[in-house]
C-alpha cells in the first residue's frame, strides 16, 4: 500500500476512526498498531509477512536472551546477525552474488549456471526489506551493548518494528527511541496535530507534484526513449533526478514522520536539505539522516571510527561507504556510487577546499561544487549498468553539443524541476534572513502553503509511481 | 492564530483555493487519465463484437468504428489499436476473444504498417500494461474514472496557456477519445517531418521481421477456416514516409499482401495521396473519418457477396 492511492486512504481513514479506541490500553494499543501494520504491509504481498514475522522473532527472543543469558551474549548476538543478514543476502543479494560467482567461474572457463539455479522466491525482493532488517538490527545490537533493555511484550517488540508509517521506506527508528515512546497513551496537543498535516500536505507535494512530474523525462532519458543528446540536456536529466529521489523519498519520510505526529509520536528528521550543504559531510549529515547515523553508529564507530588516527578513518570511511552502497542495491553502480563518495570525501579531508572555499566567504560556491560532486554520484545510481553511467558522464563533459531543443519538448516536466529548485532556493534565504521567517510566521502563511500544497498535490499531480526507495 | 483554528481554517482555505483552481483554469480533457479509463474499458470490457480493427497507433487514430459501420446496419466494431503494437500470438488471441461468437459477419480488420511486423512492436508492451493490470486497479480506474476526471491535473503549460492573452501557443495537439476506441486527432500546427525523424532511427535496428509475417499468414488461416473474414490494409500516412518505411524497413507491400490472399485474407490498396497527415504518420481525423467510410464500404461489398463465388483477391 503506498501513501499516495486510494487504498491508503480508506486504511488511514479506519485506522484513525479506530485509534482512539485502541489506543488507551498497552496491550490493545500494540496489537491494534502491529494488525494494521501488518494489513498494511500485507496488501503488497501477505506472504512476506512472514519475514517480517521470522526476523522479528528472532530478534525478540535473542534480545531476551542476551540479558538473561550474558554469558552467550556474543552467541546469540552473531544468531540474530545470521538471522537478518541471512534473510537479507537470499532475497536481495543472491542473485548478484550467483553472478559475480558466475562470472569468476567464467575467467576460469569453468562452466557454472549459480544464477539460474536460484529458487523464484529469492527472486522477489521483498518490498522495505533493508529497512526493517536493519531497523531489527539495531534492537538487538543495542541490547548486546547494554545501552537497551529488551521488552518482554512480544506486541509492544512487533509494533516498533512493524510500525506502519515507516515500515517500507524509513526513518529508520531506533528502538531506544520509539520503544519508550511506544509505552505511554501519548496525546497529541493540537500544535503537534498541525504540524503532522503540515508534513504530511508538504510530503505530498514532493512525492506526488514534484518527482512524479519529474519522473517522465529522467525515464524516457536512461531508456534511451528521448533520441536527444549534449552535455546540457545529460546535466538536466541528472539534476532532475537529483531532485526526483530527493523529493521522492525526502515525501515518504515527511508523510511518515507526519502520520507518527498526528498520533503523537517523534520520529526524527530524515533529510534535511541536503544539496544546500556546502561540503560532502555535510550532506552526509543531511541526506537520509537515519541510515548514515545507523552506519556511523553500528558500522564506522565499532570499526574505530577516525579515533584511530587519520589514515585508518579513511579506510573505515570507504568501508562504510561501500557498505552503504550496497544497502541501496545489488549492482556494481552502488558500489562505485558509495566508492565515489568515498573518494570525494577522501579528496575532501586531505585538501579541506570546500571549508577554505566556505571562510572566504564563497559558501554558494562550495555547495555547488558539492552538489555537482553528489549529481555525478547520482548517474551511477540511476544508471542500468556501469557502462551507461560511463557514458552519461562522458556526454556531460563533451560540450560540443550545447543544443537546448528539449527544454521545449519536456517543457511540462521540467517545469517542476525549476519549481523544486526555487523552493531550496528559499529555504536557504530563509535561513540566512530571519526577517523572512518572522514575516511568514507573523501572517501565519503556513496554512496558505498547506492549503496550496493540498491543492497541488490533487490538480498537478504526476503519473503515480511507486516511491523508488521502497527497492531497497 | 492557534495551531487548532489554523486546522478548522485549513479545509475551507483548501476548498476556496481548488474552487479557484476550477474557474480560472478551465478542465481540459487529460489525455492520460482519458486513455489509461478507455484503454482499460477495451482491455477488460466483456463486450463482443462483429468487427474488430487491430493495428497501432495509426489505426486508433485512423479508424473510427462509428463511420466505418455507418452504411453497415445492426454491426458492431470496435478499434483494439494499441500504440506500437504489433502482430503476435498474444495480441490474436486478445482480439479473438472480442469477437462475437453468434454474429454471422465477422469481421477481422488489420492494419498492417511496417513497424507493427518488427520485434520491437512485437513485445506489444502497451498492451500487456493494460492486459497485466490487477482486477483492483481495473475496479479503481473504471469505477472512479469520474473521481479521477473531475480532479485532472493540470499541466503547466495549460496555464501559461490559459494565462497568455496572445496566441495560445503551447496548445497544439489535439485528441479526443472514443469509447469505441477511436482517437480523434489533429493538430493546430501540422508538420509532416516529425515522424519522419523519428522513423529513421526507428528502423535502424528494427526491421519487418519475416517470422512474423509468416506467424500472421497462418494466423489469418486460422481465422478464415473458423469463418471469420480478415481484411488488411497498409495504414495510409504519406508518400514521404511510405517511401522511406519501404527503404528502411524491409517492408513489402506486393509480397505481404500476396501472402495474406494465399492464406483466404484480402487486402485493400489504399492510397497515401488521397488523406493528409498532421505529423507524417497518423491521420487528421477528417482523413481518418474518410478512411474509415471507405473500409465500411469495402467490408459491405464483401459481405454481401459473400455468397457469390467471389475469389479472394485484391479488392
Amino acid at each position: 500500500m503506498i501513501f499516495n492511492s486510494i487504498e491508503f486512504l480508506i486504511f488511514g481513514l479506519l485506522f484513525f476512526v479506530a485509534w482512539p479506541y485502541f489506543k488507551k490500553q498497552n496491550q490493545r494499543r500494540w496489537v491494534f498498531l502491529t494488525f494494521m501494520s501488518f494489513i498494511f504491509y500485507g496488501w503488497w504481498d501477505w506472504r512476506f509477512l512472514f519475514l517480517i514475522i521470522g526476523s522479528g522473532l528472532i530478534d525478540y527472543f535473542c534480545g531476551l536472551a542476551i540479558t538473561k543469558y550474558p554469558l552467550k551474549k556474543r552467541l546469540l548476538l552473531i544468531i540474530s546477525l545470521i538471522g537478518n543478514l541471512g534473510s537479507l543476502s537470499v532475497f536481495k543479494y543472491s542473485t548478484f552474488f550467483a553472478n559475480i560467482a558466475d562470472d569468476i567461474c567464467q575467467w576460469f572457463n569453468i562452466n557454472s549456471h549459480f544464477s539460474t539455479s536460484i529458487p523464484e522466491f529469492a527472486i522477489i525482493l521483498p518490498v522495505g526489506i533493508s529497512f526493517y532488517t536493519f531497523q531489527s538490527l539495531s534492537y538487538t545490537i543495542d541490547i548486546y551493548r547494554g545501552r537497551l533493555k529488551p521488552t518482554n511484550q512480544i506486541f509492544h517488540f512487533f509494533s516498533y518494528l512493524s510500525m506502519f508509517p515507516q515500515l517500507v521506506a524509513g526513518p529508520i527508528i531506533r528502538a531506544r527511541d520509539l520503544l519508550a515512546q511506544l509505552q505511554t497513551d501519548r496525546i497529541a496537543s493540537p500544535i503537534q496535530k498541525w504540524n503532522g498535516i503540515k508534513l504530511i500536505a508538504f510530503g505530498l507535494f514532493q512525492k506526488v507534484v514534484l518527482a512524479d512530474n519529474l519522473s517522465y523525462f529522467i525515464d524516457s532519458a536512461f531508456e534511451g526513449k528521448g533520441n536527444i543528446s549534449g552535455s546540457p540536456y545529460w546535466w538536466t536529466v541528472t539534476i532532475a533526478f537529483a531532485f526526483q529521489i530527493y523529493c521522492d523519498f525526502s515525501g515518504y519520510s515527511l508523510i511518515a514522520r507526519g502520520l507518527a505526529k498526528y498520533i503523537g509520536y517523534h520520529f526524527k528528521m530524515n533529510f534535511n536539505h541536503p544539496y544546500l550543504a556546502k561540503n560532502l559531510k555535510m550532506f552526509w549529515e543531511r541526506w537520509h539522516i537515519s541510515l548514515s547515523t545507523w552506519f556511523r553508529d553500528y558500522v564506522y564507530i565499532p570499526m574505530g571510527g577516525s579515533a584511530k588516527g587519520f589514515y585508518f578513518g579513511i579506510v573505515f570511511m570507504w568501508i562504510t561507504m561501500i557498505l552503504s552502497g550496497l544497502w541501496h542495491g545489488a549492482n556494481y553502480t552502488f558500489i562505485i556510487w558509495g566508492g565515489l563518495h568515498a573518494l570525494f570525501l577522501t579528496i575532501e579531508r586531505f585538501t579541506k577546499l570546500k571549508k577554505r572555499i566556505t571562510n572566504l566567504g564563497f559558501g554558494s560556491l562550495a555547495a555547488m561544487i558539492t552538489f555537482i560532486q553528489v549529481c555525478i554520484g547520482w548517474v551511477y545510481f540511476r544508471a542500468y549498468n556501469y557502462h551507461q553511467a560511463n557514458d552519461i558522464i562522458a556526454h556531460m563533459f563533451n560540450f560540443s553539443n550545447l543544443s537546448l531543443s528539449f527544454i521545449s519538448t519536456y517543457f511540462d516536466n521540467l517545469f517542476y524541476l525549476w519549481i523544486a529548485i526555487i523552493i531550496e532556493i528559499c529555504v536557504s534565504l530563509r535561513r540566512k534572513y530571519s526577517s523572512i521567517y518572522t514575516f511568514y510566521k507573523k501572517y501565519n502563511l503556513d496554512i496558505i502553503m498547506v492549503a496550496l500544497a493540498i491543492a497541488m498535490s490533487i490538480f498537478m499531480r504526476g503519473e503515480g509511481k511507486q516511491f523508488i526507495y521502497f527497492q531497497f | 492564530m492557534t495551531p487548532k483554528l489554523k486546522i478548522i481554517l485549513l479545509t475551507p482555505i483548501t476548498l476556496i483555493l481548488m474552487l479557484a483552481i476550477k474557474l480560472f483554469i478551465p478542465a481540459e480533457e487529460n489525455v492520460k487519465t482519458e486513455k489509461e479509463y478507455l484503454w482499460t474499458l477495451k482491455t477488460h470490457n466483456p463486450d463482443k463484437f462483429d468487427i474488430i480493427i487491430m493495428g497501432d497507433s495509426r489505426i486508433y487514430r485512423g479508424i473510427s468504428p462509428e463511420y466505418l459501420t455507418k452504411k453497415l446496419p445492426e454491426t458492431t466494431a470496435i478499434n483494439l489499436g494499441f500504440s506500437s503494437a504489433g502482430f503476435s500470438n498474444l495480441y490474436f488471441n486478445f482480439a479473438e476473444k472480442k469477437l462475437k461468437k453468434e454474429s454471422k459477419n465477422k469481421v477481422i480488420l488489420i492494419g498492417i504498417s511496417p513497424h507493427s511486423l518488427t520485434p520491437s512492436a512485437l513485445k506489444n508492451e502497451e498492451l500487456k500494461s493494460y492486459l497485466n493490470k490487477s482486477k483492483t486497479d481495473v475496479f479503481k480506474i473504471i469505477s472512479l474514472a469520474n473521481v479521477y476526471k473531475t480532479a485532472n491535473s493540470i499541466m503547466p503549460s495549460q496555464i501559461i496557456n490559459n494565462l497568455s492573452f496572445t496566441n495560445k501557443q503551447y496548445k497544439k495537439y489535439n485528441q479526443e477519445f472514443y469509447t469505441n476506441g477511436w482517437v480523434k486527432s489533429s493538430n493546430e500546427k501540422p508538420n509532416i517531418n516529425i515522424a519522419l525523424y523519428k522513423y529513421k532511427n526507428i528502423f535502424t535496428n528494427n526491421k519487418v521481421s519475416e517470422e512474423a509475417i509468416n506467424n500472421l499468414s497462418i494466423q489469418i488461416n486460422k481465422w478464415t477456416k473458423k469463418g471469420i473474414k480478415v481484411i488488411c490494409f497498409r495504414p495510409p500516412s504519406t508518400i514521404e514516409m511510405e517511401q522511406l518505411e519501404d527503404s528502411l524497413s524491409g517492408y513489402n507491400e506486393s509480397e505481404i499482401s500476396r501472402k495474406i490472399i494465399t492464406n483466404g485474407g484480402y487486402w485493400i490498396n489504399i492510397n497515401s495521396k488521397n488523406y493528409v497527415s498532421y505529423d507524417g504518420s497518423h491521420l487528421h481525423y477528417e482523413s481518418a473519418i474518410k478512411l474509415s467510410e471507405k473500409l465500411g464500404l469495402n467490408i459491405k461489398e464483401l459481405l454481401n457477396q459473400r455468397n457469390s463465388n467471389l475469389t479472394k483477391e485484391r479488392f
